[in-house]
């Protein structure tokens, strides 16, 4: 799969997803952070100006494409990026991907950081 | 709200519709790149399968899942669920080409939407079949299959799902309760002696989902597991889920080892949420994936962050 034909499979797996899909919304916003030798999602759902819930998707073949993704993105001579975020917008059906090449450890969600991020993260 | 930075550069929160039109590929080239890819998942529509002939073998049936993509593969399990009895399904559980075809079947409705309401009235009735004594079963041809087993331990509930050889493959867990200070059992220590035996050197036989949660429950909670990995990266994981417990949580847990039917896993996929049982809210929900290997640094959910979940 090519890079666009990746991020229309992402954003499908996502708005899919029986955890995204089991609450309505109107946003949404998956937080990927790459560390060594591991990775995390964090996934938040948005209606209206309501504050973001935490609705991580369960299928894990997103992290397959989600690998695909960072290794089709790869600029020669840089290092992979460390962090992205994917922007879902149910009315308009976009898909949007924003990657973090430097200080990726502000996308490192936490308890304590998740609110602050997933106000960040809105699309 | 102020614009998101990643990087240094200042994203544009979306393409001008002109810019994708003209250039829809993906975008880099700035100095310190920030990709932007904008593109429409909406175009899909689910696959329809009722003017196509019903696949009811097992090369067929994978064939029509493999030849659909990840997120149709539900709708479609589903339909071709919808078109096999009983009596077909128990057919296909009777040979190791069924099987995979029935795992696969599985597989895809576990990933299903909410909206595909009958994906788990699906799954149990492949569990059925699984479970079921095929009547033209070949016990000399050694047909094998999935198990999945589901055990009560305290407050906590895990259901295993083996593949044809005993070896774990996914485990889901309901967990409310830490069993501190609990001896392993000499047999529990043979099986972590024996699951770490279909390793490579270094590994050690590891808990799917901690001792500490469900006690000795043998092969079926075991894989060989990279020795540092056990006691670092998973284990500050499972620590993180223990104080969520102690601290009044509950978490739900979905292990996935991959890829499945080889001895060695390469990669744990661990999806976990956190609820409070008071209201039920999700105060904490998180997929981690860790590679089988030493080296890896988990940055477990601080125990003080959780009064604050």
């Amino acid at each position: 799969m090519d890079k666009d034909a990746l991020i229309v499979e992402i954003g499908r797996l996502i708005a899919n997803d029986r955890k995204v899909a089991a609450q309505p919304w109107d946003k949404y916003a998956l937080v990927v952070w790459y560390g060594d030798g591991m990775s995390t999602l964090n996934g938040f759902r948005y209606v209206c100006e309501q504050p973001a819930q935490p609705a991580t998707p369960a299928s894990f073949e997103l992290e397959d494409r989600l690998d695909e993704l960072r290794a089709a993105t790869r600029v020669d001579g840089k290092d992979a990026w460390r962090a992205c975020v994917v922007k879902l917008d149910r009315d308009s059906g976009k898909v949007v991907v924003d990657f973090a090449y430097d200080d990726a450890n502000r996308w490192l969600v936490t308890p304590a950081s998740a609110a602050e991020i997933a106000q960040r993260a809105r699309p | 709200m102020a614009r998101p930075h990643l990087g240094s550069a200042p994203i544009p929160l979306r393409m001008a519709p002109q810019q994708t039109a003209r250039n829809p590929t993906w975008s880099s080239g700035v100095l310190n790149p920030v990709g932007i890819g904008e593109r429409n998942w909406t175009d899909w529509q689910p696959p329809s399968l009722s003017a196509a002939p019903m696949p009811q073998g097992a090369a067929q049936i994978r064939q029509v899942l493999g030849d659909a993509s990840r997120a149709e593969r539900p709708q479609v399990a589903l339909t071709v669920m919808e078109g096999l009895d009983d009596r077909q399904l128990a057919h296909l559980a009777s040979s190791e080409e069924g099987l995979a075809a029935l795992v696969a079947l599985d597989d895809a409705l576990a990933d299903a939407p909410a909206h595909l309401g009958d994906a788990q009235f699906q799954r149990d009735r492949i569990d059925d079949a699984l479970d079921a004594p095929a009547p033209d079963k070949d016990d000399s041809a050694g047909a094998v299959g999935v198990t999945r087993t589901t055990v009560q331990i305290g407050k906590n509930t895990v259901t295993w799902t083996d593949d044809s050889e005993g070896r774990p493959i996914r485990a889901e867990a309901d967990l409310s309760e830490v069993f501190d200070g609990i001896d392993r059992s000499s047999a529990e220590t043979k099986a972590q002696r024996d699951s770490a035996d279909r390793g490579i050197e270094g590994d050690q036989g590891g808990h799917v989902i901690g001792h500490r949660f469900v006690k000795d429950q043998g092969l079926k909670n075991l894989f060989p597991q990279n020795g540092n990995f056990n006691v670092s990266a998973y284990k500050t994981l499972e620590n993180e889920w223990a104080d969520w417990i102690d601290s009044g949580k509950e978490v739900h847990i979905t292990v996935d080892l991959t890829p499945k039917h080889q001895d060695r896993p390469d990669s744990v996929r661990v999806s976990y949420e956190v609820t409070d049982p008071a209201d039920g809210r999700v105060v904490y929900d998180q997929r981690v994936t860790f590679r089988n290997e030493a080296g890896q640094h988990y940055d477990r959910v601080p125990r003080a962050d959780m009064a604050n979940a």
